[in-house]
């Protein structure tokens, strides 16, 4: 018994110890957020450099119940910064929220570190504040640290 | 019995195995941190190898050049070369005896050694930055006022502080002296006065002299070589480059969220994230507005990547659609230079204010803070022996210019009143460290 208990121990550690930085390939195009208490969750997707550093983005936002029901997007804030270095985003990005989806052009992380964004969200009947913060190293798949919901 | 001693045995066995392990990981995190200096190798985690590789020239990163997007003449040989004639021709001023080789030399890696300019005699002048690298920055002036080269030489062939030309005056010039330069690469110069055509042709010799600018590529200095060692991206002929301790404890320095936080604003392989910071460095008149007016101005710019001389399509002009403006952050922001080559480029500043790198690395240390300021640094309080690792560091990335060193002198056509000793002259009037290197580091590449 613990021979196995040793040995699945020594599994764990070695994954871990050689768990490398990811290859360009493998790093992710896009990022669920999901609320149990609102039935919501939120994709944010971009076509290309998600999430890379110093590099204009755009992404596309939707918004679905947690079955996957799409929820049309009547109008969409984008704020941001980077809470450690006490300044906002380095770029004005814009909303185009349209029949196709909603869409925020015009992102740009120019430092490594950690950034908070905060996407604000109406639909017919409700609002909701998605608020999340990420952690962007370079050649390595964002990491986000934390989410969080609020109703308007 | 016989059982509780096999019991035992193994207890011991999951022991030792569990103290080997937490050996191993002990090895592993301590090597990662990157502090041990096994044989002289230094080791680095993979997120600090993925980090230098993104900071190298010659590991595969290719800058991307901002000029190709809306300068179509930008990789023209012919172009640059008539770019190339124009920068030395002191004709092309309204006083007869300024070049932009006047305040740009290339043996000073296109800066010119002093404080600022002695013709800029505005309230706030600036120092003269260099143009090697500078056609990878989206924005040009230390306030990014002009988002192209050729916009910006068109404001310094029309400024009064510059040349002090008219664009009929310039495109008389061309006329007298460069007809078939110009025509062969653009077709007929106006005949008449017409003043769109005029604003056409005056582009066009601007799309020249960026043509020439974009040219100045950084070559790799030790820094690159040791990296492209690092990751095995070296030709095999090359020698194996190495640093010293010194110069590795200012790179980890440099690179470090905690410590010298450098990475967070000079990053990329030109060492800057072509962003626009506070920093609060003292200018002579406290007035500078820095990137607050320049974000205004260069929307304003009809020269800009949006206007009708951009040879760019609207979709390529991210960086002036999504502008940041309009925001305190940007009072008295400026742009974060690049960091190569700064043996030749003293002083240092949009303000010139620090004439040795010393100076510049004890600013970091104890920046000017005032209440009611947004400043984007935190005082570091590092040690003088630290400060010294960072400069020694600084120092590996001195690497010159990657061009032939035909690019760098005087075109000799017989045309020009801009003669290789003027240069130097002008060099030597100029404010010069003791130290400062008196060659070019030229890396010859065709
Ligand atoms: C009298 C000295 C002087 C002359 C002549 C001059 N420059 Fe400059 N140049 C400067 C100064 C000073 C700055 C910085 C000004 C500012 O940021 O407001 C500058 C900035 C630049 C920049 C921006 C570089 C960067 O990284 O922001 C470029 C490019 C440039 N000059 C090219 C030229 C060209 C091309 C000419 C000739 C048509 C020229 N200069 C003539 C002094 C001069
Ligand atoms: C918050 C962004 C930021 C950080 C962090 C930062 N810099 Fe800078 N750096 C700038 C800006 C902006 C300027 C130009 C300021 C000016 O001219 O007023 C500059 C200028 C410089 C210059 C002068 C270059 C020249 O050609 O004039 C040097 C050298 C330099 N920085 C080195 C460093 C080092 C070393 C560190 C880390 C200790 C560092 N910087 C951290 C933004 C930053």
């Amino acid at each position: 018994m613990n021979v196995l208990k040793a040995l699945i121990l020594l599994f764990i550690v070695f994954s871990r110890v050689n768990a490398e930085g990811v290859t360009q390939s493998q790093l992710p195009v896009s990022e669920r957020f999901y609320s149990d208490r609102l039935d919501l969750q939120v994709e944010i997707r971009a076509v290309e450099h998600f999430m890379a550093i110093n590099q204009l983005q755009h992404w596309n936002v939707s918004l679905m119940r947690l079955d996957g029901t799409p929820i049309v997007i009547e109008s969409l804030t984008f704020d941001g910064g980077m809470p450690a270095h006490r300044h906002g985003l380095p770029t004005t990005p814009k909303v185009v929220v349209a029949e196709s989806g909603a869409e925020i052009r015009g992102i740009r992380f120019s430092m490594p570190g950690v950034w908070r964004l905060v996407l604000g969200i109406e639909t017919k009947d409700t609002g909701v504040i998605l608020q999340f913060e990420t952690d962007l190293r370079y050649g390595q798949a964002p990491s986000f640290i934390s989410a969080e919901f609020r109703e308007l | 019995m016989q059982s509780d001693q096999h019991k035992s045995i193994l207890w011991l066995f999951t022991t030792v195995l569990l103290f080997l392990l937490i050996l191993l990981v002990g090895i592993k995190e301590y090597s990662s941190s990157g502090d041990s200096d096994v044989a002289g190798e230094t080791i680095w985690s993979h997120e600090e190898l993925a980090l230098l590789r993104s900071l190298a020239l010659s590991t595969g990163n290719k800058p991307h050049s901002f000029e190709q997007q809306t300068n179509k003449f930008a990789s023209s040989p012919a172009a640059a070369a008539f770019g190339h004639r124009l920068f030395f021709d002191t004709d092309l001023s309204r006083s007869g005896a300024t070049a932009c080789a006047s305040c740009h030399h290339p043996d000073k890696a296109f800066t010119d050694g002093l404080v600022h300019p002695a013709t800029h005699l505005q309230p706030a002048p600036r120092n003269t930055p260099t143009l090697v690298g500078a056609a990878h920055s989206p924005w040009q002036f230390w306030d990014g006022r002009s988002d192209s080269l050729w916009s910006q030489a068109l404001e310094a062939l029309e400024s009064p502080l510059d040349h002090g030309m008219s664009r009929s005056e310039v495109i008389q010039l061309i006329k007298k002296k460069y007809r078939t330069d110009y025509e062969a690469l653009f077709g007929m110069l106006p005949a008449s006065d017409d003043s769109a055509a005029i604003d056409r042709a005056f582009t066009n010799v601007g799309k020249a002299i960026g043509a020439y600018i974009a040219r100045l590529e950084p070559a790799p200095g030790r820094f690159d070589r040791y990296v492209a060692g690092l990751v095995g991206s070296l030709d095999s002929a090359a020698p194996v480059e190495r640093l010293t301790r010194t110069e590795i404890a200012g790179l980890k320095l440099f690179i470090s969220d905690e410590k010298g936080q450098c990475i967070s604003c000079h990053n990329g392989p030109l060492f800057t994230n072509n962003e626009f910071k506070s920093i609060n460095v003292p200018d002579f008149s406290g007035s500078d507005r820095g990137r607050l007016a320049g974000a205004e101005e260069v929307l304003r710019n009809a020269f800009n990547c949006l206007g009708e001389f951009s040879d760019s399509e609207e979709e390529s002009c991210g960086d002036l659609i999504y502008i940041k403006q309009n925001d305190p952050e940007l009072t008295a922001a400026f742009k974060v230079p690049t960091l190569r080559n700064l043996s030749f480029t003293a002083p240092y500043m949009h303000s010139g204010i620090f004439p040795r790198l010393a100076d510049v690395l004890r600013y970091y240390n104890h920046p000017l803070q005032r209440a009611g300021d947004h400043l984007d640094i935190v005082p570091l309080d590092m040690f003088p022996h630290e400060l010294e690792q960072l400069e020694a560091f600084l120092m590996t990335l001195d690497g010159g210019i990657n061009v032939d060193l035909k690019w760098l002198k005087p075109p000799d056509n017989g045309r020009q009143q801009f003669s290789n000793s003027e240069v130097l002259r002008a060099t030597q009037a100029g404010f010069q460290r003791p130290e400062a290197p008196q060659v070019v580091v030229i890396s010859s590449q065709h």
